[in-house]
């Protein structure tokens, strides 16, 4: 109740969706999502270091000759190799795609494959991949989604599908994600509203045919799959304006007219002339703004994936990393 | 001397002169005809047969087996009072619910008590007897119901069971008198028409169309009137049924705002027509999704519950559901 920012005579829908947890909990301004992910990156880095310092001391202990030696070769500083916050986005994008590829093997419908993304996108809103590795936290995100949507699959024959993954390395995971989500694994996608855009539509726009609001319809859902899926628009839109930014996206015309015809009616009725046109307007800011959201994809390549997903490797595992240095140096010194 | 006889005839069946010095087991029954004091055996004995009149000297009403019971009360002018008022308890069995104000209520009981005084003191006992009779075929239904009722309030399923095939039974009943009254009408009628054949002298054709028309005018308006009858009463069934309800059922649906809700909706939901005209795609009279509109054919998805008008009403609602919620400026404020 507290969230209430306007105080309303009566109660609308809009107010029923403030009670949500993906308003509540879930929902942020840009500059404050901005900020949650540098505060988890940072995190991120300042638990990496701690890891590699007491490794670090340790190996120092056991092999200080070599370590005097070559001082420079495995000075802490230049060793230590961390994922910038640029790297972790790229790489969770990267892994994100996995999501889908995965909820395809399995045939899991639309909503499993978007809330298994939803979960793994608040996941790692909070944590960093500096701390779990999202091999498995994909999985388990894709797992909980599928129970959490009533899909259900055993965990045998989910883990039968993937490569290397153990019942063990998903189900002993399984409680920190749910902890992460704070247990909020009700997620409000936009295909729904979506639909009833479509249904709206054919009751608003009686005059345009039928194959056209359609077309329009399978339009806007397959832009769905490819913007507001992967990006950050979830955190930053509600579902209804997802679902109308990707009608404007894909026809602008149709979707204008549907938007001038419904709300800029409605204000008349309802406050008068002087702010008649301020909710159209807001609606139309705000898809504006989250197609521009949606689009901003960041293109992450193979290469630079592995590349990352070697320093994450290292990152959550010092020890390999400082001891494959040894080893290098350890071969180098031998011929001499 | 006097109170040792008084005792021994209190023991001892006037009929066998058995008494319970002999056979201490014996128990007294009497009959709500005439509450004359009887021995189970002389009970067994005289009446196993049939009815047969009592066998004390000059009482002689005819007394049927299973009327006899025991007696509750040693006063014997208590127990016939007690029984009087149960009867016509059982007859004028209205609450206080079902008079407009309370000096109705209290005529109606002072009525009652009138009757059961008359009743059980003699007074004017034949012409009493005769309006209590035509009371109860009076208002047979209205009695049976109320009874239905009643036990229904008092969660007595047996009972209600029980009042509902009666009353069934008795509305069945009426429903076959007067179609027995119909089959007689339409012999005399019947007889009429041939009786005027054989005297008349004017068009037998005639005569026969009149006689048709009459006769379905009756049997319609005799249909008309038995509806009529039935409906009155399931309409009785159906107040008597929801009433409960609608007491209890808050109509306000439970919601986080305390009941509060979105009164007025932001979009019109189209009707859903009930034929799903494949042909039909013009998409003016109702939403147009092939896909949904087939699955409303399905009689599984259909039995489970599921129904179209609730996709389309969740999609719309959802649709709406934060469209103005602007979470960069909302979340701002916070």
């Amino acid at each position: 109740m507290t969230n209430d920012p306007v105080a309303r005579s009566n109660i609308t829908a809009d107010d029923l969706y403030r009670r949500s947890t993906q308003f509540r909990v879930w929902s942020y301004t840009k500059d404050k999502l901005v900020e949650t992910r540098e505060n988890t990156n940072e995190n991120g880095r300042a638990l990496a270091i701690k890891k590699f310092n007491i490794s670090f001391e340790t190996f120092k202990k056991d092999n200080s000759e070599i370590f005097e030696s070559h001082k420079e070769e495995l000075d802490p500083h230049t060793l230590i190799d961390l994922i910038t916050l640029d790297e972790e986005i790229k790489y969770l994008n990267f892994y994100a795609k996995n999501i889908l590829e995965a909820a395809k093997y399995f045939k899991m419908s639309t909503q499993v494959k978007s809330t298994a993304l939803s979960f793994f996108k608040k996941f790692y809103l909070l944590n960093s991949v500096m701390q779990y590795h999202p091999k498995n936290i994909l999985y388990t995100c894709l797992f909980l989604a599928a129970k959490s949507e009533n899909y259900f699959i055993s965990i045998e024959t989910f883990c039968k599908g993937l490569q290397k993954t153990e019942p063990k390395d998903i189900l002993d995971l399984e409680f920190t994600v749910l902890q992460s989500l704070k247990f909020t694994l009700l997620v409000h996608h936009p295909f729904r509203p979506l639909y009833g855009f479509f249904l709206d539509f054919q009751q608003v726009l009686s005059d345009i045919k039928i194959d056209e609001i359609g077309e329009l319809y399978d339009q806007a859902k397959n832009w769905l799959n490819n913007y507001a899926l992967l990006s950050d628009v979830s955190f930053l839109f509600t579902p209804p304006q997802i679902a109308l930014a990707a009608m404007y996206d894909t026809n602008p015309n149709i979707t204008n007219s549907y938007l001038s015809k419904k709300f800029k009616k409605l204000d008349t009725i309802k406050e008068g002339e002087v702010n008649g046109q301020t909710d159209y307007d807001l609606i139309f800011r705000t898809i504006e703004n989250c197609i521009e959201t949606a689009k901003q994809l960041i293109e992450s390549t193979r290469e630079e994936s592995t590349k990352i997903d070697r320093k994450c490797f290292f990152a959550i595992n010092p020890d390999k990393l400082i001891n494959k240095k040894l080893k290098k140096i350890k071969q180098g010194l031998q011929p001499q | 001397m006097v109170v040792i006889e008084d005792d021994r005839s209190k023991d001892m069946c006037p009929i066998c002169r058995t008494d319970r010095y002999l056979s201490p087991n014996m128990t007294f029954l009497i009959n709500p005809e005439c509450y004359h004091k009887i021995c189970e055996s002389c009970v067994d004995r005289i009446f196993s047969l049939g009815p047969a009149p009592c066998p004390y000297p000059n009482c002689g009403k005819i007394l049927r087996k299973n009327r006899f019971k025991k007696q509750v009360f040693d006063d014997i002018t208590i127990e016939r009072e007690v029984d009087i008022r149960k009867r016509v308890t059982g007859i004028y069995n209205k609450t206080e619910d079902d008079f407009n104000d309370l000096k109705q209520y209290n005529e109606y009981l002072e009525n009652i008590e009138n009757i059961v005084f008359n009743l059980s003191n003699n007074i004017d006992s034949e012409e009493t007897e005769k309006n209590l009779v035509e009371y109860e075929n009076e208002h047979k239904l209205e009695i049976l119901e109320k009874n239905m009722r009643e036990s229904e309030k008092n969660a007595d399923l047996v009972k209600y069971q029980e009042d509902m095939a009666k009353l069934k039974q008795e509305k069945l009943k009426l429903q076959q008198k007067m179609e027995q009254e119909d089959i007689e009408f339409q012999k005399q009628q019947k007889q009429d028409l041939l009786d005027k054949l054989s005297h008349s002298s004017g068009n037998s054709e005639d005569i026969i169309a009149q006689a048709n028309k009459k006769m379905l005018k009756r049997s319609s308006a005799r249909k008309r009137q038995l509806q009529q009858l039935n409906g009155q009463l399931e309409k009785q069934f159906g107040s008597g049924g929801t009433g409960v309800v609608e007491e209890s059922g808050n109509m306000t649906p439970f919601t986080p705002f305390k009941g509060d809700r979105d009164l007025e909706k932001r979009y019109t939901l189209l009707s859903i027509s009930d034929n799903f005209d494949m042909d039909k795609s013009d998409g003016k009279h109702t939403y147009y999704d092939p896909f949904v509109n087939n699955l409303a054919k399905n009689k599984e998805y259909l039995a489970g519950g599921w129904r179209l008008e609730n996709v389309f009403e969740r999609a719309l609602d959802e649709a709406f559901m934060g469209l103005e919620c602007f979470i960069d400026k909302e979340k701002l404020t916070v």
